[in-house]
């Protein structure tokens, strides 16, 4: 195996923070659909549902999908907002 | 009448429910209006991640999705709205994907494999040297087991966990398990020997 110093880093990290009771990525799975929804209202997703945030952070994966959802929800609401909130949330100024 | 009542996909999620369980005309209009909400969010999913072909991909996979949603809509947990559930899916199912074509000809072997004798030169050479790098080294080879060893390189080598788990003919659930019951010995390992992360890793690395 090599172990360059971004492996090692990796590693140590991942191993130190390991922890009995950590969430799956199927009970994460479960959960990214609200977890996601209210990161999109702008709770505190982390707050509430802690472990989730804390598979994210470890496994790419998973945070892989909860990023593309997270794109997925964003465009959606773009879509569904008003003409100029779409004008201003991309970047572009509105002539009186 | 004069005007036709358009498809909605605005259902609350009992009805999304109901008409999904229901068998004819009702689970076609439910199916018929999840369609574009799903091919939208494996398009969304798929246009950044690939040079060509995103839409045709997308339109290949947008049956699976539907099947998928369908055949598994009893495991939606209702705290969320129906359709964010189902583009969930779909988004999984476009990067589960998007995953194996990515990594369909890289045999697991030849990421786990151990590098040559000879290291590159450079700052990474350097480091096969330190007395961290050895101790890491042997608890891996000494407390992991070989399935155990396999997974972790793979995934520190950068494969995706569906395509390790694949490999290993597993499921990534069981993989994640895996690897965390690795992670739990490596710690273990460490703090019998008493050492920090600090003892581990150069404090004076960036």
């Amino acid at each position: 195996m090599t172990l360059t110093r971004d492996v090692l880093r990796m590693l140590v990290g991942k191993a130190l923070a390991a922890r009995p009771d950590e969430m799956s990525c199927g009970d994460c799975d479960v959960r990214l659909d609200r977890f996601a929804e209210m990161t999109l209202e702008g709770r505190d997703a982390a707050d509430a549902l802690p472990l989730v945030e804390e598979h994210l952070s470890g496994c790419p994966d998973c945070r892989e999908e909860f990023e593309a959802l997270m794109g997925v929800l964003r465009a959606a609401e773009r879509e569904g907002a008003p003409w100029w909130r779409r004008l201003l949330s991309a970047g572009r100024t509105v002539s009186p | 009448m004069l005007f036709r009542r358009r498809p909605s996909p605005d259902r609350s999620n009992e009805e999304w429910l109901s008409a999904l369980a229901s068998d004819g005309p009702e689970a076609d209009a439910a199916l018929a209006d999840l369609r574009p909400v799903l091919l939208k969010a494996l398009r969304i999913t798929i246009v950044p991640r690939v040079d060509r072909g995103a839409d045709a991909l997308a339109e290949d996979l947008v049956q699976d999705a539907l099947l998928h949603v369908r055949d598994r809509a009893d495991q939606f947990r209702g705290d969320a709205r129906f359709t964010t559930w189902a583009q969930k899916v779909a988004v999984r199912l476009a990067l589960s994907e998007l995953r194996r074509k990515r990594w369909e000809n890289v045999p697991l072997d030849s990421v786990v494999a151990d590098p040559p004798s000879a290291p590159e030169p450079g700052a990474d050479a350097v480091l096969e040297q330190t007395e961290a790098v050895t101790l890491v080294r042997r608890l891996i080879a000494t407390e992991l087991t070989d399935r155990q060893r396999t997974a972790l390189q793979g995934v520190l080598a950068g494969m995706p966990m569906d395509e390790v788990a694949r490999r290993l003919d597993t499921n990534r659930n069981a993989l994640y398990k895996l690897l965390h019951d690795a992670r739990l010995r490596l710690k273990k390992a460490f703090e019998d020997r008493g050492l920090t992360a600090d003892d581990l890793l150069d404090p004076t690395d960036p």
